[in-house]
């Protein structure tokens, strides 16, 4: 492994100005799931590696009548058990469950996961279509910007030098909502996605849809949100023809690559089918959630 | 006497060592000034290497050497560890390499005083390659104009044939005739410790210790000496725990260059391939590629069998050049029929060396003839089973394998076991009747009928089918009479009544040591607790053993292990008798005690008996030796069954339930039998769904170098799994026993391939079965299945 200098300030705002005066020569250390096999592969090789000390405000779950606050060093064992998150947000809690080892979510955080940016990112397509929001802090101030424009490319997050990562907001989804995440690998465990779905529908009293948001990992650079499949479903009764149509729209809007893992043909013809299949069951889930 | 010890459930005699951590593996051995070696490897698939510049590396403070293919002893050798006679050993392969022939051939070496250190060191090192045009496929490799990996003048490094009969009168003879052409892939054990784990040390005497996580430290121990040139006296090996064994530790992985490592330095040195290396530069399972052709009659009866294999064997022969042979006799083997033909050429390509992996071939050749088996059994209109029992060769028929008679065979009886446990007679065919599949779902969570639209819910389920199939098997209990086989062992019994066993039996953790163990207690007459065997093995210490492959642990050495304890107990015995005044016949030694059948008044312990040979009169320590080899090589017999549900959607195929119904012979430890196959089945899953490595036409780099890539089934992953031991007693076998070690995986992915075929209705010809593979096949596209089948009216 490359040699690093370890530093370790105190709080966030020592942090902040650390890394302004490193910029590029200094990587911000949280769970280290990705980093350290970074480092390993020799990947990168930052002379300067920043843990913080304290991780106040970085962590824990408060939520509140708009919703909820996910600190960026929450792991994804966390968020995976979370109470508030199971029974609001299924779809995150089952996308952090199916994410890597036990091991690795005890370590891993929902903030590394986003800032990694990976396409493959189990976390982003439910966040994306709850509308997740980011909170950003650098030395020259905060900002908060939608989780939809924090991705950029593979490996590319919008923060600049500088900045970091500090929660997640996340919306409350309201009555008459459904949401499902699937998520296809060779394996049930230990596997990055082949593709990730993730769905939103609100059902209308009349069994329309009334709100529609897919997103998508692991078929194009950044995970992303299918407009002209989300505008297919809106203001439409659902039925398995209407979703299959919609499934079509997903797969045509995608953007796959070869890789070890599948072909892009067979991730964009799955891409549809999951699509479809999470339509189906996040239905479902919403005419649950109106009864109940 | 009915026995007391042999069929228990005995628990691992190392289990507290293994399950507190206190196990020493060799990555855990420690010398004093111990330095640590690190190997560079080529990221060519083939160049010239015009010059290596090692000045930089060699300046670097705390590196002690560094060495290329011009400090290596120049000797040509062969890594693979078979003895004559049954074995060809092509030496074609340098310590370091002359010219790098695939990605990953260690190029260079160095020892150096840290970890860090020695990676530094390898980073200084810079290397003018000229690139070579490369060849990563058998076929293509045989083509004329096809780039030449060695000075032979041709890439083919092995061809075998075989014939019986006359196989174009058997397919005249035929009213159908099947031709199919299989593909495998390029399969690694991946075990708990990866292969290649060495210490050794050259000390001032001129001894070389060499510390490895072998199977075969014998063997070991002739390759390091012939590899650099030195007396094999001069070297030792020393096995401690071995984490995972499967093939991958035969024959020698980087035992030579951590030995020349030590040499050079005159220092330990440890050299540790980390799980990368493993997929870069270890051996694999052979990639084959096999057309089958069989000729059989309206009732199933076969009049012809022809293979034609192709090998791709790597970049070096290791086992390649007699390789073909194996693969030939395990398809003789399976079938009766008086009529086949078998040729198989193994051939260089710029892709790691493949050898051995648990099956030697059998997995390969398994999943063509009863992938094929099944579709016969279709055309026919036959059960699947009724064509297997109509046609495997039993006990008392001449195994084409061996040419001896088989001694005994539990085939039918795990068939019928097997097909109960599964519901073969329920299940099998329904999902193909009417054609529109036996949804999955249903049954297990009740979600009701899968293709109903009515609710619009549910609308992946119609697209889940379920399916059951199966596959035959037939394994070896050792090599013989092709390979060499012998073992040494030697019972010393101590002045308190406990043995010693000493014997170089490498369990590499498949528990053999407890069974050797189980059969001293029970051959002697003593508690299992009395026996003592050091999992440590010492070439130095003990008789020469072949080590531990081709399934012959148990069978060969616990042969030699019971033979050693029965002559302890003849002379405990006969001691016996002199002092309590009885014949030896008359005397039966159970539970470290001696009566006399005739007359209870007489009895004496075993511990009485030892210190008076040692201290009494006699003056002379009871010790029981034998070296030799087993008598036969009697074939186990196995039938698995899968079921499956398959999404026509996705193409993911679950695997619900796996049945393996095993005759292993006697099971001198059911609990260490059941693992042995789980932890195959395992291995066989993974060969059939998800395992693969394909070297990367562009670069020649393999496509999965780690873990993340190469997909190991985890335990989440794993079905149901039932294992049903049949016991069909050998007749040469210690009390009874037969080999168990390999033939768990054997037809694992045939049964599966089958069970797709009955789920969904297409057959698969190429491993590993993936979802894309599947999608493509049930589309009928051209290239998905190159499978011809000719059937005769």
């Amino acid at each position: 492994m490359p040699k690093f200098e370890l530093l370790e300030p105190a709080d966030t705002r020592e942090a902040l100005s650390l890394l302004s005066e490193l910029g590029e020569r200094a990587r911000l250390l949280a769970g280290g799931t990705d980093l350290m096999v970074n480092l390993r592969r020799g990947r990168i090789r930052p002379e300067y590696v920043v843990r913080i000390l304290s991780k106040e405000g970085l962590q824990g779950f408060s939520t509140g009548s708009t919703g909820l606050r996910i600190g960026a060093m929450a792991t994804i064992r966390e968020v995976a058990v979370h109470p508030a998150i199971k029974e609001r947000f299924p779809a995150l809690a089952r996308a952090a469950l199916s994410m890597a080892t036990p091991q690795v979510r005890n370590r891993a955080t929902i903030g590394g996961n986003l800032c990694n940016a990976s396409p493959a990112a189990d976390t982003a397509p439910p966040l994306l279509v709850h509308d997740a929001e980011v909170d950003i802090s650098g030395a020259a101030g905060s900002r908060t910007m939608p989780l939809r424009d924090f991705f950029q490319g593979p490996g590319a997050a919008a923060l600049q030098a500088g900045e970091i990562l500090t929660a997640i907001r996340v919306p409350d989804p309201g009555t008459g909502v459904g949401a499902a995440f699937i998520k296809l690998g060779v394996r049930k465990a230990q596997e990055i996605a082949i593709v990730s779905v993730a769905v939103l529908l609100r059902r209308g009293a009349a069994g329309q849809v009334d709100e529609a948001r897919i997103a998508l990992g692991a078929v194009a650079p950044t995970p992303l949100r299918v407009p002209a499949a989300e505008d297919e479903l809106r203001s439409r009764p659902f039925s398995l023809e209407l979703a299959a149509r919609a499934a079509g729209l997903a797969a045509s809007a995608v953007e796959p690559i070869d890789d070890v893992r599948a072909t892009a043909e067979y991730r964009r013809a799955m891409a549809g089918v999951l699509v479809e299949r999470a339509l189906v069951d996040a239905w479902e889930k919403a005419a649950e959630n109106c009864e109940g | 006497m009915a026995l007391s010890i042999v069929g228990k459930r005995a628990i691992r005699l190392e289990a507290p060592e293994k399950v507190t951590g206190s196990a020493a593996f060799v990555a855990d051995l420690k010398l004093p000034g111990l330095l640590v070696g690190k190997v560079l490897r080529s990221p060519h698939p083939h160049a010239r290497i015009l010059n290596i510049d090692t000045s930089r590396a060699r300046a670097l403070a705390g590196v002690k050497t560094v060495v290329t293919f011009t400090d290596t002893p120049g000797i040509k050798y062969n890594a693979a560890a078979h003895p004559a006679p049954g074995s060809v050993l092509l030496r074609d392969q340098y310590l370091l390499a002359d010219t790098a022939r695939y990605v990953g051939d260690p190029v260079a070496a160095v020892a150096a005083v840290d970890e860090d250190t020695a990676a530094e060191a390898l980073d200084l090192i810079r290397v003018d390659y000229q690139p070579l045009p490369f060849v990563l496929e058998a076929e293509a490799a045989m083509a004329p104009g096809a780039p030449l990996l060695h000075d032979s003048g041709r890439n083919i490094v092995g061809r075998v044939e075989f014939t019986l009969g006359d196989v174009e009168d058997g397919f005249r003879e035929a009213d159908h005739i099947f031709e199919h052409r299989y593909r495998t892939s390029k399969v690694f054990p991946c075990s708990v410790e990866p292969p290649g784990v060495t210490m050794a040390r050259a000390d001032w005497s001129g001894r070389l210790t060499v510390w490895s996580s072998t199977q075969m430290p014998h063997q070991i121990r002739r390759i390091v000496a012939g590899a650099l040139g030195v007396p094999q006296g001069k070297v030792r090996v020393i096995k401690p725990y071995v984490g995972g064994g499967f093939g991958s530790r035969l024959g020698a992985v980087n035992e030579p260059l951590c030995a020349l490592l030590a040499m050079r330095t005159q220092k330990p040195v440890r050299l540790a391939y980390s799980i990368e290396e493993t997929f870069l530069g270890t051996e694999s399972r052979h990639p084959i590629d096999l057309t089958l052709r069989t000729g059989v009659k309206a009732d199933g009866t076969l009049t012809a069998r022809r293979l034609d294999a192709i090998l791709n064997a790597g970049a070096y022969a290791t086992h390649s050049v007699s390789f073909a042979s194996p693969v030939g006799n395990w398809f003789r083997g399976m079938y009766k029929c008086p009529n086949y033909r078998y040729e198989g050429i193994a051939v260089y390509t710029n892709t790691s060396p493949s050898g051995a992996f648990r099956g030697y071939g059998n997995p390969q050749v398994n999943f063509a003839v009863e992938s094929q088996m099944d579709e016969i059994a279709e055309h026919l209109g036959l059960d699947p089973l009724t064509l297997r029992e109509k046609n495997h060769p039993c006990m008392g028929d001449i195994w084409e394998r061996t040419k001896w008679p088989i001694e005994s065979c539990g085939l039918e009886e795990a068939l019928s076991l097997g097909a109960a446990e599964i519901g073969w007679r329920e299940k099998r065919g329904k999902s193909r009747d009417g054609g529109k599949g036996r949804a999955g779902g249903g049954s297990s969570s009740g979600t009701g009928d899968a293709s109903s639209t009515g609710n619009a819910v549910r609308g992946g389920d119609a697209f889940r089918h379920r399916g059951v199939g199966m596959a035959y098997m037939l394994h070896c209990s050792c090599g013989r009479p092709a390979l060499h086989e012998l073992s040494t062992a030697m019972v010393k019994m101590n002045e308190d009544g406990s043995a010693n066993l000493l014997y170089a039996g490498a369990d590499s953790g498949q528990g053999s040591l407890t069974v050797m163990a189980q059969i001293v207690a029970e051959t002697v007459g003593i508690p299992l607790e009395q026996v003592q065997i050091d999992p440590v093995t010492d070439t130095d210490l003990t008789g020469f053993e072949v080590g531990s492959h081709a399934s012959r642990q148990i069978y060969a050495g616990g042969n030699a292990v019971r033979r050693a304890a029965l002559a302890a107990r003849h002379e405990i015995v006969a001691l016996a008798a002199d002092i309590v005044g009885a014949a030896p016949g008359d005397l039966e030694i159970a539970d470290g005690v001696i009566r006399s059948t005739s007359d209870e008044q007489k009895q004496v312990t075993v511990a009485e008996i030892c210190r008076e040979a040692l201290f009494g009169s006699r003056r002379r320590q009871i010790i029981g030796m034998v070296s030799e080899e087993p008598e036969g090589n009697p074939p186990v017999y196995a039938a698995q069954f899968a079921e499956v549900e398959v999404d026509t959607r996705t193409g993911a195929v679950e695997v619900l339930k796996l049945v393996a119904a095993h005759d292993v012979g006697v099971a001198i430890n059911p609990a260490n039998v059941e693992g042995q196959i789980e932890g195959a089945l395992q291995q066989g899953l993974g060969y059939a769904l998800t395992e693969e490595v394909v070297h990367q036409p562009a670069t020649g780099r393999p496509g999965a170098s780690n873990l993340g890539e190469y997909k190991v089934l985890t335990a989440k992953d794993m079905p149901e799994i039932k294992v049903i031991i049949v016991e069909a007693a050998s007749r040469t076998g210690p009390y009874g026993a037969k080999g168990v070690g390999e033939s768990g995986l054997v037809p694992t992915a045939a049964a599966i391939g089958n069970a797709i075929y009955d789920a969904v209705g297409v057959h698969l010809d190429s491993l590993p079965f993936t979802p894309s593979r599947v999608l493509a096949a049930l589309k009928g596209e051209a290239g998905a299945k190159g499978a011809v089948i000719t059937v005769k009216k």
